[in-house]
């Protein structure tokens, strides 16, 4: 009987540590950037192709990006001025620096335009 | 049987000298040649770079123009981006973008090969112009337009370079002939002015030469005191050193183009001739003869076969120690002339029958002797086989086909 519960108990673990695992990974852009950007009616596509237009590749984009949402100024910012203006500077992010890469990561993939062009 | 084509008589001491001049000329003209084709190579490769920027330079306002025009479309599509996501072309060019990490955001071209960093190149048979954009539209940093060549311009540099450099070349190729002509005519002129001296001071020799042999035994010895008949042993062997230099001279020089007459010939009161008369020279040195001779035949010319066996049994005497040992052996198709004397270092063997090679400074000679037997048994188709050991002595054989 014993042996059955802590067989049934193992199992619901691993289901729940397999289950877990992508969503964390997954979470970090939608945890930390998407709630900020929904409540306050800014459209991440149109942050990103600004960012686009001035970082350009992916590194660099992701590079300037967490240097910019760790030291928001007016002058480093992709948004333009009747935008800023409007909203002011964000403030600035304190998550880690993993997390923060491994967002900015799954915005590239999200809105890239690579392989999106036909 | 006559022949007179024999290489023996055409090879006098110019000859040599004057192989090694069309050798020296034949150098100076490969020199020249290929410094010729370097020189038109290297101009036609400048004419056609120039003519290539030339060409570039004419495209690149028309693909400039282009550039201008799809970057003012990629900026439109990074305006209605995602809404537009259609990346435009156009008819008249290939384009594609880059970002700044070099990679590719699109791209329409045909060209294998693309090298963001140059302005303007070929890329097989299309050209591509190179544009950095001022803002990164789409992300991209780098626009690259992509045209097909003209050819035209091709065919028409290599038309040219061929009825230019064709000519130029050949007029390279006449001034070098006349060039090297004008350069190997003092070594010519000094080539033959030696010939003139060889041939002349053989042909004066002469007559000294035999009148000393002749005198010499004409002379009654027995009337002599042994001190005089030293002394006369020594003049006769010297003048017959000589007389063997003489006739040696005489054979590339004066008996040039003298008709062969081979026959069949007994070499064995040949060798015995020959040995007799260096017999003098031989006691000279206190050298001992073995011989082992038997009656052996061959079809040659005598006159050509004695200067083999002079010239051997020379350099047998003259190579050899004092109080050491000459053997001839004598076979049918076999003659072995071996000495007990310094022997061939063996770095020299290999250049002992060239003229003018001495395998040993301790004796003088003008190293042609060798060069002479070459000639002659390679004419009569035999073979030579030098075996010498340094300090121990020298072993010749010659083989030929019995008859």
């Amino acid at each position: 009987m014993n042996q059955k519960i802590r067989k049934s108990i193992k199992t619901n673990l691993l289901l729940i540590f397999v289950c877990i695992l992508p969503v964390s990974a997954d979470n970090a852009f939608e945890q930390h950037c998407v709630p900020c950007h929904i409540r306050m009616d800014i459209s991440l596509q149109r942050t990103f192709m600004n960012a686009l237009l001035v970082y350009g590749g992916r590194e660099n984009m992701k590079e300037g990006l967490a240097y910019y949402l760790r030291n928001p100024r007016k002058d480093t910012s992709v948004m333009d001025e009747d935008y800023i203006r409007k909203n002011g500077i964000k403030t600035p992010i304190k998550i880690e620096r993993a997390v923060l890469y491994e967002a900015l990561e799954q915005y590239w993939q999200k809105y890239t335009v690579m392989k999106k062009l036909y | 049987m006559e022949r007179t084509g024999l290489s023996v008589s055409k090879n006098r001491a110019t000859d040599t000298h004057l192989n090694s001049e069309t050798k020296a000329r034949r150098r100076f003209l490969l020199l020249y040649v290929i410094f010729v084709l370097l020189l038109t190579g290297l101009l036609g490769y400048f004419y056609y770079r120039s003519q290539e920027q030339l060409m570039f330079s004419h495209q690149r306002i028309r693909m400039m123009e282009y550039a201008s025009t799809q970057a003012r479309r990629l900026k439109q599509l990074h305006r209605h981006y995602p809404q537009e996501k259609r990346y435009p072309r156009d008819e008249r060019f290939e384009s594609a973008i880059y970002d700044l990490e070099y990679q590719k955001i699109f791209s329409t071209l045909k060209g294998a090969q693309v090298s963001l960093d140059e302005v303007i190149y070929h890329s097989g048979e299309k050209i591509h112009l190179v544009k950095i954009l001022d803002d990164y539209y789409l992300g991209a940093k780098y626009l690259v337009i992509e045209v097909p060549e003209d050819k035209t311009w091709y065919n028409d540099i290599v038309h040219k370079i061929l009825l230019f450099l064709l000519p130029l070349f050949i007029l390279f190729m006449l001034l070098g002939l006349y060039l090297s002509r004008l350069f190997v005519r003092p070594m010519r002129n000094s080539i033959m002015l030696l010939d003139r001296f060889i041939k002349d001071t053989t042909h004066e020799l002469n007559t000294p030469l035999s009148a000393i042999l002749a005198n010499i035994e004409m002379m009654d010895r027995k009337s002599m005191s042994s001190t005089n008949t030293k002394k006369l042993n020594r003049i006769e062997i010297g003048a017959r050193t000589v007389s063997t230099l003489y006739e040696d001279l005489k054979f590339l020089t004066l008996e040039r183009g003298k008709p062969i007459e081979d026959m069949h010939l007994d070499l064995l009161p040949v060798i015995k001739n020959r040995l007799e008369y260096f017999s003098l020279q031989m006691q000279s040195k206190q050298i001992v003869l073995h011989k082992e001779l038997v009656p052996s035949s061959m079809h040659a010319d005598r006159r050509l076969i004695t200067r083999v066996i002079d010239n051997l049994l020379s350099n047998a005497i003259k190579y050899n120690k004092r109080g050491g040992i000459v053997d001839v052996t004598l076979e049918p198709g076999l003659l072995i002339i071996a000495d007990s004397g310094v022997g061939i270092p063996k770095e020299k063997l290999g250049s002992i029958f060239e003229r003018y090679s001495r395998f040993s400074d301790s004796e003088g000679g003008f190293g042609i002797g060798l060069n002479i037997v070459k000639k002659i048994i390679d004419h009569y188709g035999m073979e030579i086989v030098v075996e010498s050991k340094l300090g121990r002595g020298t072993k010749v054989i010659l083989r030929w086909s019995k008859i």
